[in-house]
């Protein structure tokens, strides 16, 4: 037994020498080495070291580690029309959706770096103090304490939504102030019921509410006849309006009844992101401005355009991009990725999608009377 | 037949319907006078109701929400491409379950139960592994990596993971001192340090590449590797030659030896020392949880929180009747403060609170949040269920079995447990279709399963409003599964009844 033992414990010390003798027999050539490899690292740290300051300055650590990930975590909604919702390929798609992909571009000219993350609002915001998301972009609406309290920070407003009042054609109505005595379906326990009870009560007026728990059974009484109007953001109104059994014999009235801004919300502590996010944001509304589309922004980028800040938006002059730890031309990717602003409209809320009409409103360009302002490029 | 129905006593009966379409009719429906009134009465009642409902079905749904989403609903957001993979693991799953259902326990030999067991254990990990992906290290990887710390001084920064190839080293070394130890022939001995040797032979080109020769080794690097190697192999050798006497120490080795691959491709694979021409392989593409949606995530979350939730619900009601107070105390603490909270909050509480809680930099997935949640709570569900069985059995039968010279673990497992369980099928069934159905609930907390996916696809531009042909094509989806689960618990119930009674 005790040889047998011998044996293996040989045979072992074999393997483990074969590995290691003979170690110390060339001192002189492994000095040399050891020497050269600490040569090459402390040229490595050094690079780091001036590089470290600099990127700190430019680029934002959330930047840098969406970057190392890949993929950037954008937080939606999985169920408003024309927002958000699965299209027949399983994928997200709408308005909110595009915005996602556009930052997705800017950092990785690739419309697809999109790790959606389907949240229902009761957890919007934790998902983004715990981190697990890096934007959220879903019907977010912009108040004090969104702002303040939650330590979360927002972004240029995307879409001006508010509350408004769907009627029949044939009912007369053609204001809130006609409404007295009428009868309205209101969804229970949202800002919703309580704007509806102050927009009456302002204005003198009586109403009956008839409230319900699902948005749409709220359709269905209304479109039954139970009520003789039915209030709700007015991007759900439109929403709705299509699923009624003749959306042609309704109208929305032209009051807002509630101020909604809904736009990219980000959590606290990293502003360069921020900054980027913002100017993401508004380099699609500056696009819709100056009449670059996805069509033509190549060959826009091509050229030498004679306005300044086309130049500038699309990285022809400056360092805007490298600013923000971007492409120089990162807008080019994004504007040809998404479209422009205006281009996104009309894609998801336009005739062809959710049918929100922008002319009048106050998604339209600050031109056109809306209150679309983005802030200038320089 | 009666007389076939007597050789095999666990044979069904014949169906009713085998009277007769028309004898049938006449002995359930047009029996007498009043019963036929009835039934005519009954039948224009069904009529009235269910005209509507038909006649909706039939011209005014819009069956293409669901013809044109079938993709979407069926596996939502994972890649069609990749759908092949859902496609076998749900052969996997019916296939066992045919399997376990056609085979009748009495009718199987010893090795034919073993097989099926082993079947039945290494399937999940199968369709885990199917559905989540897999990266597997290549013959490079793992010389490499188990090269890497001794050979490769120049990636020195990486080392914070060479602590992977002192504990692959480790492992390895003490399966083959656990087989030298407990083999007697010499032959097999020296087989048995086969693999170390191979392993040595497989990293030293690498070695030679770094260093340029075999003599660039430095000796305090090879420490660590060294000791594993030697504390690995001696006291593999000292745990071999004490079990030597076992019965099944043929059997534990080669479980050694199987279970050592797998363990050296874990600790191996996940060690990537960020060079292309060595980095694992993707063999499967890796598809992360929180994109799985759709049915197959409704069917994964009952699935798990099933299967998972069994074991641990029958651990937490024999802890209740424990004779030890920290067992006892925590199984009743665990059941009833799970108990005393709604599965709703619990997922709350997984998805919003939870993360609070947890370092930043520690995310555990939302879907496997949702998997854990609902796993804890119907296992407190199913203890309380056992329980009840446990005390259906009669103490006579414990005290019977300790006459007769069985240890304690043996009277619970062959004794107490067997008829605890099978009094208790028809109310665990009942937990296991209340668990499918509330798989639902994670709708609430943004998970896409069929419920959530049904209702954003509605969302869709031309499928806007159609509401109700989703709902109904959700619930006749649930309703057949839930239908099915009930059959296979009445089929188990009388087969196990039936084994019994002969």
């Amino acid at each position: 037994m005790s040889r047998k033992f011998t044996l293996f414990l040989v045979a072992t010390l074999i393997l483990v020498l074969a590995l290691s003798a003979c170690q110390p027999a060339e001192p002189e050539v492994r000095e040399v080495k050891v020497v050269e490899t600490q040569e090459v690292r402390v040229v490595e740290t050094q690079e780091v070291q001036v590089n470290v300051p600099v990127e700190l300055q430019m680029e934002s650590e959330r930047l840098a580690a969406i970057k190392a990930n890949g993929v950037l975590r954008c937080g939606v909604n999985s169920g408003v029309p024309g927002f958000g919702f699965l299209n027949e390929e399983g994928d997200f798609v709408g308005f909110d959706v595009d915005f996602c992909r556009a930052l997705a571009t800017a950092i990785f000219n690739n419309p697809d770096a999109v790790e959606f993350r389907p949240l229902t609002a009761a957890e919007r915001f934790t998902a983004l103090q715990t981190n697990e998301i890096d934007v959220l972009i879903r019907n977010t609406t912009w108040t004090f304490t969104r702002d303040v309290e939650l330590g979360t920070d927002f972004g240029p407003t995307t879409f001006y939504d508010g509350q408004g009042m769907m009627v029949r054609r044939d009912s007369g109505f053609g204001s809130l102030n006609d409404m007295d005595g009428a009868t309205v379906c209101v969804l229970s326990g949202t800002t919703t019921e309580l704007n509806l009870a102050d927009a009456f009560a302002s204005r003198g007026i009586s109403y009956t509410p008839l409230v319900f728990d699902k948005s749409d059974e709220t359709a269905a009484a209304y479109d039954q006849g139970r009520c003789d109007g039915l209030t709700s953001d007015k991007s759900q109104l439109a929403g709705l309006k299509t699923t009624l059994s003749d959306p042609a014999a309704h109208l929305i009235l032209p009051e807002t009844m509630s101020k909604e801004p809904l736009g990219p919300v980000w959590a606290h502590g990293d502003q360069q992101w921020g900054d980027m996010v913002r100017w993401v944001v508004n380099g699609l509304m500056i696009a819709e401005e100056k009449g670059i589309t996805a069509a033509n922004v190549a060959e826009k980028a091509a050229g030498a355009p004679e306005d300044p800040e086309v130049a500038r938006l699309l990285g022809l002059e400056g360092e805007y991009g490298q600013l923000l730890g971007l492409d120089p031309d990162f807008m080019v990717n994004v504007i040809s990725a998404v479209g422009n602003y205006g281009e996104i409209y009309e894609r998801h809320l336009g005739p062809d999608g959710t049918d929100i009409p922008r002319e009048g409103s106050f998604n339209a360009l600050a031109s056109d009377g809306g209150l679309i302002y983005p802030q200038p490029w320089r | 037949m009666s007389a076939e129905i007597k050789a095999h006593p666990g044979m069904e009966k014949p169906p009713t319907t085998s009277v007769g379409v028309l004898g049938w009719l006449h002995q359930n429906l047009f029996s007498s006078l009043l019963n036929s009134v009835l039934t005519l009465i009954s039948a224009g009642i069904l009529y009235l109701l269910g005209r509507g409902l038909v006649k909706w079905a039939l011209t005014e749904a819009r069956w293409g929400v669901i013809t044109s989403n079938i993709k979407v609903l069926a596996w939502g957001r994972y890649p069609n491409e990749e759908a092949w993979r859902l496609g076998i693991s749900l052969l996997i799953i019916l296939a066992m379950g045919l399997l376990t259902w056609a085979l009748r326990r009495g009718s199987l030999t010893q090795n034919a139960r073993r097989a099926l067991l082993t079947v039945w254990v290494l399937s999940p990990v199968a369709i885990v592994i199917l559905i989540h992906g897999i990266t597997l290290p290549t013959i490079a990887t793992i010389t490499n990596n188990l090269g890497y710390y001794i050979y490769r001084p120049e990636l020195m920064p990486l080392l914070g993971e060479a602590w992977r190839a002192s504990a692959a080293l480790l492992v390895l070394a003490f399966v083959a001192g656990l087989t030298c130890g407990s083999v007697s022939k010499r032959t097999e001995r020296l087989l048995s340090l086969a693999p170390l040797l191979a392993l040595f032979l497989f990293t030293l080109p690498l070695g030679l590449l770094a260093n340029g020769s075999l003599f660039g080794f430095d000796l305090p690097r090879l420490l660590p590797q060294t000791f594993a190697l030697l504390v690995g192999f001696f006291s593999g050798m000292t745990v071999g030659r004490a079990l030597t006497s076992i019965a099944a120490i043929r059997w534990l080795r080669i479980g050694s030896w199987v279970a050592v691959l797998p363990g050296l491709l874990i600790l191996l694979t996940t060690f990537d020392v960020g060079v292309e021409s060595v980095a694992p392989v993707e063999v499967l593409q890796i598809i992360e949880p929180n994109i799985w949606s759709g049915m197959m995530l409704t069917i994964l979350l009952a699935v798990v929180s099933i299967v998972a939730s069994f074991p641990i619900g029958v651990l937490l009601a024999l802890g209740r009747r424990s004779s030890l107070p920290v067992v006892k105390g925590f199984s009743v603490l665990f059941i009833e403060v799970v108990r005393g909270v709604p599965l709703i909050t619990i997922l709350f509480m997984a998805q919003v609170m939870l993360p609070l809680f947890l370092p930043l930099e520690l995310t555990v997935d939302r879907v496997i949040r949702a998997m854990v949640g609902m796993t804890l709570f119907t296992a407190a569900y199913l203890a309380e269920i056992v329980r009840g069985g446990l005390q259906a059995v009669r103490n006579e039968q414990v005290e019977a079995a300790r006459a007769l010279g069985l240890s304690e673990m043996l009277v619970t497992g062959l004794i107490v447990l067997p008829q605890a369980l099978r009094a208790v099928i028809p109310p665990i069934m009942g937990q296991f279709v209340s668990i499918f159905k509330d798989t639902t609930l994670v709708t609430i907390v943004g998970l896409l399963d069929l419920l959530a996916v049904g209702q954003s696809v509605i969302k869709q531009r031309e499928f806007l409003g159609a509401v109700r042909e989703v709902y109904l094509f959700a619930g006749v989806f649930y309703f057949v599964i839930s239908y099915a689960m009930s059959v296979a618990s009445r089929r188990l119930e009388r087969q196990l009844g039936v084994t019994e009674e002969s």
